[in-house]
């Protein structure tokens, strides 16, 4: 898939812009940023739950960026997102069999005892009992809820699945149980997953490819392995640099870079020059603040968008 | 861990908080002891619901009125807070301790700006009962006004706020998360208070922001000689900015030593399931524990975690196990120690 820019309608927030990147079916991808990076922006730009103001998306061979009506419908049934925060993506006024079949019924799939028994084994293939399909989402802990949420998400077989933050409100021991269950259910349904998350570690274990994005701008994309080992683009490194971790092993992996200043004065997007500049601890000139940097692929598959190297 | 008895700033002696549901009685802390020498940094972790946050209020004192305090010490400086009548609690509030709350942005009065919170606490952190006149008198005396302006921006300074103006000037929507989180330091510490609870702090934050407040909090330890108790979720945090950590389950300590060993060599099933559970950078893999977090109503009989442990014995299911030390530094509560 590729994408361009999207801007709303004001003209004045470039939410996502010039993002582009591309994943293999089976393999995923891991969108990392902070607040403001635009990922969530991106993962709802995927989806089609926004609509792009530019470029291409290239779905199974198919550009979908501006498909409308029974085509876009259509699409739905391929690529499914898992949302932040369970807690709100779930109605709180229908029963998990309404909010798990619901994909089943606006798309017309099956009678209601048809959707039932579909209802039972998506909740038994998210580990959870079959008696979940009476209770309500109020009744759920903030795992079940998620489980819920991704049973909902594979109703309709889909190819893709976006997740957005599956696992930023949870425990730590009932994260590994999610990640283990998508890692389970990819290997069984050949799923395809983006994951959209600002935890770098979980990152690391989960996805074989990483954009990382600033304010709404791909800087760095790689494979996982190659992005921890040698980090180019100076936000990678201060990211990279702010993890906390247990194994002193760990810290030895990680870059030592001085903390950047607070964008207090918020200034949200650096009207010219590369978004980074005014915090980029390896500012080299006057290039940065005038043009903004384009994507070079520095070695085979390892992509950054900075002054640096051009 | 037994200090030497003047070395010790904090001790909790076997403290047990209820609350009276709709379902039953909740025994939510159920005998939490431990002690924080003068100096010391440590940091209480556990999950969600552990009750965690509730043992900080229960030392600030700021409990929630439903909940009862069934017995237990908490001992200041050789004082118990829970025998002390709330006008001589009130008054250590904010000058011998001060809390750090979770969530800077919402704890931040909204409707006032960040100048008119600080000079309030400026103005009259010294006093208790303050009248609605005696507060607008003091407000409008103009040369204290200059005095307090000064020191605000000199507070803020400190918490390298560099536009403290700017910051001083707005409401708590118009400032950053980053920067809402160095005003709450910056009146925790207002009252040179010598023990600091700094709950989940930078949770709600970016990863990179999240660094520069922990520094931060680093260096204010480091030049007052805080005494400082993180109370966090977040296993890597407690890490890195404490050196001892306490590892708490559905109202328990389940063990307690030095930052640097707990996670290479943990002893308590449920402190090994956590390390399993974290990623890592290293390969690892992660692995959940299986279960589900204990109720607080009906608590299981004996040790809280049995029915979880994947070496649960029989006595585990009817005594609870006491917090016995094991080691230098290091304890635990589990009947693979007391069954040796």
């Amino acid at each position: 898939m590729t994408q361009g820019i999207l801007g709303h309608s004001s003209g004045i927030v470039k939410a996502v812009d010039h993002v582009s990147f591309a994943i293999e079916r089976g393999k995923n991808l891991g969108v990392v940023g902070e607040s403001g990076s635009g990922k969530t922006t991106l993962g709802k730009t995927l989806m089609r739950i926004y609509k792009p103001t530019g470029g291409e998306i290239w779905f199974n061979g198919e550009e979908v960026a501006q498909i409308e009506g029974e085509a876009l419908k259509k699409l739905r049934r391929k690529m499914q997102m898992v949302f932040q925060d369970p807690a709100s993506s779930l109605n709180p006024r229908r029963d998990i069999k309404g909010i798990i079949g619901g994909p089943l019924e606006v798309h017309d799939i099956g009678t209601r005892a048809e959707r039932l028994r579909r209802v039972k084994e998506l909740l038994v293939s998210v580990e959870l009992s079959e008696e979940y399909a009476y209770r309500v989402p109020g009744a759920l802990s903030g795992g079940e809820k998620q489980r819920v949420a991704v049973a909902r998400a594979l109703a309709l077989n889909p190819d893709l699945v976006v997740l957005d933050e599956p696992t930023s409100s949870l425990d730590v021991s009932v994260q590994a149980k999610i990640l283990s269950l998508l890692q389970r259910l990819q290997r069984e349904l050949n799923l395809t997953y983006i994951l959209i998350t600002h935890e770098l570690s979980v990152v690391c274990n989960f996805a074989d490819r990483v954009c990382v994005m600033y304010l709404g701008e791909l800087v760095e994309s790689g494979g996982t392995t190659e992005i921890f080992r040698n980090p180019l683009h100076p936000y990678t490194k201060t990211l990279l640099s702010a993890l906390p971790v247990i194994y002193d092993e760990e810290l030895t992996m990680l870059p030592k870079v001085k903390p950047l200043p607070d964008s207090s004065t918020r200034e949200l997007y650096a009207s010219t020059g590369c978004r980074f500049h005014t915090r980029c601890p390896e500012r080299i000139g006057e290039e940065c603040p005038l043009t903004q940097p384009t994507m070079i692929e520095i070695e085979k598959g390892h992509f950054v968008a900075c002054h640096k190297y051009s | 861990m037994r200090w030497p008895l003047d070395e010790r700033i904090l001790e909790v002696r076997d403290l047990r908080i209820q609350f009276d549901t709709f379902d039953g009685i909740a025994k939510v802390l159920d005998g939490i002891t431990f002690d924080v020498a003068k100096g010391e940094v440590v940091a209480l972790v556990g999950e969600t619901g552990c009750g965690k946050s509730l043992t900080a209020k229960a030392i600030m004192g700021i409990l929630p009125p439903e909940a009862k305090i069934v017995t237990g010490e908490i001992i200041y400086k050789g004082i118990d807070l829970l025998k002390l009548k709330e006008k001589d609690r009130a008054s250590l509030r904010g000058k011998e301790m001060g809390m750090i709350p979770q969530n800077p942005m919402v704890s931040l009065n909204p409707v006032l700006t960040v100048r008119t919170q600080l000079t309030d606490l400026i103005n009259f952190k010294d006093s208790q009962d303050v009248s609605l006149l005696s507060y607008y008198l003091g407000r409008s005396r103009v040369a204290e006004q200059k005095n307090t302006a000064s020191e605000a921006t000199k507070i803020l300074s400190d918490v390298a706020l560099d536009n403290a103006d700017r910051v001083l000037e707005s409401y708590p929507f118009q400032i950053s998360g980053g920067m809402a989180q160095r005003v709450c330091i910056a009146m925790a510490l207002l009252g040179n208070p010598s023990l600091v609870i700094a709950d989940e702090p930078g949770t709600s934050l970016d990863v990179t922001i999240q660094k520069v407040i922990l520094d931060l909090l680093e260096k204010k330890i480091r030049e007052r000689g805080l005494t400082v108790i993180y109370i966090t979720h977040n296993l890597a945090v407690a890490r890195r900015s404490a050196a001892r950590i306490m590892v708490m389950y559905t109202g328990c300590i389940v063990e307690i030593w030095n930052s640097s060993k707990i996670f290479s060599e943990p002893f308590h099933p449920y402190t090994v399931g956590l390390k399993k559970a974290i990623p890592t950078l290293l390969g690892t893999k992660m692995i959940g524990i299986p279960g589900k977090v204990a109720s607080f109503v009906n608590a299981p009989s004996g040790c809280r975690f049995h029915p979880r442990c994947e070496r649960v014995m029989e006595i585990c299911r009817k005594e609870k196990p006491p917090l016995l030390a094991i080691g230098e530094g290091h304890s635990v509560a589990c009947h693979l120690w007391t069954q040796r």
